[in-house]
């Protein structure tokens, strides 16, 4: 036994990771507390923006793989069980490009901020991951056009094809998924560089990487379900009551059953990782955790209520949606934590960055946009025929 | 210890603030960066020895503080030159994203004409061009945008790094006119039908005007590389921003959207169906208004010839034959276009049929590809201008390099070690891999052995020693005298095909001599360069 746990910790380099001390100065204090000023105000930027990245996110990578499963199970037309026009599937196969046209757009600004706070970190585990981390861009092209795809009714006819298209930008969007949780990952290993860069090695063998790809995957749905939730109760694609009905029974079980899964593979990572655990329990992590585990509770709350009342409750689904966005905002927190404790004192650690120049004009341009945005969305809204009560 | 002295080895306000000037070098500000004594001692040595001269205003107000350059990994991109695969995305991405930009004020123009009556077909025109630009510019234009950040970081993490911290608050503003662009380009695309004419000219507006936004954010950025202008002295980041190249820069890329999105315009408008001969040929001579400012190019072209340095005017001026072929196929191309455009279709004396529009199109790509490079070339030898070399190194960490060597610092070992016989070429590839590695093959495009094979052993050693004078579009050669041996026989040995029982070169004398020629050549650019750029700034 002792033999096997060897092999297994020799091919995982994360192991490796794990043993190296984290600096207890950060996790005995208050978040970010223990950083300079403007360093921490990008490394809040950076979080801030990437809730936002994640809620587009989620969207993408659990309705794509909903649709997927739509159209493998033959419930991808409008005929489904779930009734004509306003079927699940079809609102979210025609919102799918555009939430992933938002995720890449959100995405921008927290890769930006990162940049500047965890520099060398993120620029070597770019570089040591080279051909897997690039690939993440022709993917991307061909998952989005895949999406486009399955919106064309006329070219994508069969069900077979249907089901191809749907589980091919499926596969390719996990895929993404993947390169981001092993860029992540290897940049926690400042000490392992050297040799990953020597062997060409992949994280691919070790469990944590699994564990997180299935906690963000499956993660996503819980959120992904209370958007979809909302674009139905709005009356999206025309959905009636007996569509919401249908809805709510499918996005209540998605929603738990991702949410369990993510759990699990929450706490396979912490088992797996003491560093993880102990991040996640300590003064600078707990508040978050704390307010993640909450956001859960109200979330698994409303999901249950609403697959057992089998209605879309305006209230329910605003429920569900603030108790998910609890969880991915509390998990942020923490998920940086471990991130400074880990990288502190080692050749990844966040710098101490001076405040550019031109802080003002954007503070500036982001009212503007951000009100140019408010009346777009105002001016769409109130252009759109009335939902019924 | 939560935040420890290391922390901050990567801090890009120096420590050490060097000024070369008029009394010649001295230290004049201690800032944030922490070193110890020896390291300290190093560069101010090697400042002495490398002779920082009074008169050099290319080694002059740099921050010293990333005198060790920050040691990324290296990849290998086999016989591509780096180079050709950014050049390559970058001039992809520049296509597609100047056709958006302009696309969206030519489908601004077109609702505009339906709206007023003017034009019958406008709104089948303006459905299918946006759709066009949707599927384009919403995918692949975004995501060969996001590459040529993901790109540039493998290719010169240090380059892109030094952008990042300069202008992050630029890169943010622009990220606000992304989303007013997308959140602009969706809602038109998708609720059209249901929305007032008001609305739908204004979200059109919204979406051309954000698209262009984009475009003067990012313009500042790129140029500030070439025209860095008083941010040497001031580092303030709207010194860099608003450069010598910026206006006319900034006004030419309109010009070229403009240019590309009538000839996207046409060829989408050959390409649908149910217009008769005369419908088609009306409506693409309303886009022929979109090639009229093509006129004002020579000006513009000949502004920024004015503003660049005076070195870099050189190289495409016959200096670098290359540049010169590169910079005359653009404006070859230009010239065709803007002929056939201007003449052809604005007097309507000629037609435009899909291949015609095709092939004017890729006359602009053409077009595009050569303006690219000589942008991207007459940077030589610099990434940033008096900033960043070409192997991104600092000014500052040359003279240092000198001392400590580029090895030194770089804790990735090599991979297939096996492969190096000895211990000198190992180094030597490690020295290849830090110095020449960025715009340099082994033995594919632009490979060293091509360009240095066929030289005997001392012209190697020399001319890299001399590099920036060998060559005045190289930088100077950044290691230590054995660093430079190590580079010469790998080198010799990958063009001899790696032949076996390669001996060890290490004669003392030779390493002295090599020292003598880097003390010589000192640490400036070429000194061709320093002459241009001196007899630009002396009284007319």
């Amino acid at each position: 036994m002792s033999a096997l746990i060897s092999i297994v910790l020799a091919v995982d380099p994360l192991v490796a990771v794990e043993a190296t001390a984290l600096d207890p100065a950060i996790l005995d204090a208050a978040f970010l507390s223990t950083l300079p000023a403007t360093t921490g105000f990008y490394l809040a930027l950076a979080m801030v923006t990437l809730v936002v990245h994640v809620l587009f996110m989620n969207y993408a990578i659990a309705g794509t793989l909903y649709v997927a499963a739509a159209a493998v199970a033959g419930r991808y037309s409008g005929r489904s069980a779930m009734g004509s026009t306003g079927s699940l599937s079809m609102v979210v196969r025609d919102w799918l490009p555009s939430a992933v046209s938002a995720a890449i757009t959100a995405g921008i600004a927290p890769l930006l901020f990162i940049q500047i706070v965890y520099q060398k970190a993120f620029y070597t585990a770019n570089l040591l991951l080279f051909n897997r981390w690039m690939a993440i861009l022709p993917v991307l092209i061909i998952a989005i056009y895949l999406m486009y795809l399955l919106k064309a009714k006329h070219l994508v006819t069969t069900r077979a094809t249907k089901a191809a298209v749907g589980v091919g930008a499926a596969a390719l969007m996990v895929y993404v998924t993947l390169a981001f949780v092993e860029n992540h990952l290897v940049s926690l290993a400042p000490s392992s560089w050297p040799s990953m860069y020597e062997s060409s090695a992949s994280m691919l063998g070790s469990a944590l990487l699994w564990l997180r790809l299935g906690m963000w995957t499956a993660g996503a749905f819980p959120l992904f379900c209370a958007i979809a939730a909302w674009q139905l109760v709005r009356g999206a694609g025309g959905a009636g009551e007996n569509e919401c009905a249908a809805a709510a029974r499918t996005l209540a079980r998605l929603a738990l059953v991702g949410g369990a899964i993510s759990l699990a593979c929450l706490v396979g990572c912490a088992f797996k990782s003491d560093a993880f655990a102990a991040s996640t329990t300590s003064i600078a992590g707990r508040p978050y955790a704390i307010v993640a585990c909450l956001g859960a509770c109200v979330a698994a709350g409303a999901w249950t209520v609403i697959l057992v009342r089998q209605r879309l409750p305006r209230a329910l689904v605003a429920a569900a949606c603030t108790g998910s966005l609890l969880v991915v905002a509390g998990m942020t927190v923490v998920r940086e934590v471990h991130r400074l404790a880990q990288l502190s004192g080692t050749d990844g650690a966040p710098r101490e960055v001076p405040f550019g120049g031109g802080f003002a004009v954007f503070v500036l341009f982001a009212a503007i946009g951000l009100g140019v945005i408010a009346w777009i969305v105002r001016t769409v809204a109130r252009s759109l025929p009335p939902t019924a009560p | 210890m939560a935040w420890n002295r290391h922390n901050r080895s990567d801090g890009l306000k120096g420590l050490v603030h060097l000024r070369a000037g008029a009394r010649g070098n001295r230290v004049s500000r201690i800032g944030n960066r922490w070193i110890d004594f020896h390291q300290f001692a190093s560069i101010l040595h090697a400042i002495r020895e490398q002779g920082f001269s009074a008169s050099s205003r290319y080694i002059s107000p740099m921050d010293a503080s990333a005198y060790i350059p920050a040691v990324y990994p290296v990849n290998d991109f086999g016989p591509v030159m780096k180079g050709l695969v950014i050049g390559g995305l970058g001039i992809f991405h520049v296509f597609l994203a100047q056709f958006a930009i302009g696309g969206g004020f030519l489908i601004w123009w077109f609702e505009w004409l339906g709206l007023t009556g003017r034009e019958p077909l406008a709104d089948r025109v303006v459905s299918s061009v946006f759709r066009v630009l949707i599927l384009l510019s919403f995918v692949v234009g975004a995501l060969t945008g996001v590459g040529m950040w993901l790109t540039s970081i493998q290719v010169s993490p240090q380059t892109i790094g030094l952008m990042v911290d300069e202008f992050h608050w630029i890169w943010a503003t622009e990220w606000i006119f992304f989303w007013l662009e997308m959140t602009a380009g969706y809602a038109f695309f998708r609720y059209r039908d249901i929305l007032a004419p008001r609305a739908r000219l204004a979200l059109l507006a919204i979406y051309s005007i954000a698209g262009w936004g984009s475009l003067f954010w990012i313009n500042g950025i790129l140029s500030w590389q070439l025209t860095p202008g008083a941010w040497t002295e001031t580092h303030s980041v709207w010194d860099g921003f608003f450069n010598p190249t910026f206006w006319p820069s900034l006004l030419f890329r309109t010009v070229a959207c403009f240019v590309l999105a009538g000839l996207g315009a046409a060829i989408v408008i050959n390409a649908m169906p149910g217009f008769t001969r005369d419908e088609r040929t009306r409506i693409i001579n309303r886009c022929s208004i979109f090639f009229l400012p093509m006129l004002s190019m020579p000006l513009l072209a000949g502004w920024f010839l004015e503003v660049i340095p005076a070195d870099s005017r050189s190289w495409i001026m016959g200096g670098s034959m290359t540049m010169t072929m590169f910079l005359n196929i653009a404006a070859g191309a230009s010239a065709l276009i803007g002929g056939y455009a201007v003449i052809g279709l604005w007097r309507q004396r000629l037609s435009m049929n899909g291949a015609t529009a095709t092939l004017l199109a890729a006359l602009a790509l053409g077009a595009t590809a050569g303006g690219e490079f000589v942008r991207e070339g007459i940077r030589k030898p610099y990434t940033v201008r008096e900033a960043l070399f070409a192997n991104a190194t600092t000014p500052a960490q040359i003279a240092s390099l000198r001392v400590s060597g580029v090895t030194a610092h770089d804790p990735y070992p090599l991979r297939n070690r096996a492969d190096f016989p000895t211990e000198q070429l190992a180094l030597g590839r490690v020295v290849y891999r830090n110095q020449c590695a960025i715009c340099h093959t082994v033995s594919g495009t632009n490979g060293l052995t091509e360009l240095m094979g066929g030289w005997s052993i001392e012209q190697k050693r020399l001319n890299v020693a001399k590099l920036q004078w060998t060559k005045g579009f190289m930088p100077p050669f950044a290691g230590t005298p054995s660093e430079l041996e190590a580079l010469v026989q790998y080198i010799s040995w990958e063009y001899a095909e790696r032949r076996a029982g390669w001996p060890e070169s290490r004669d003392p004398a030779v390493f002295a001599q090599i020292a003598r020629w880097l003390d010589e050549a000192g640490t400036a650019p070429a000194p061709r360069a320093q002459e241009l750029a001196q007899r630009a700034e002396s009284p007319r």
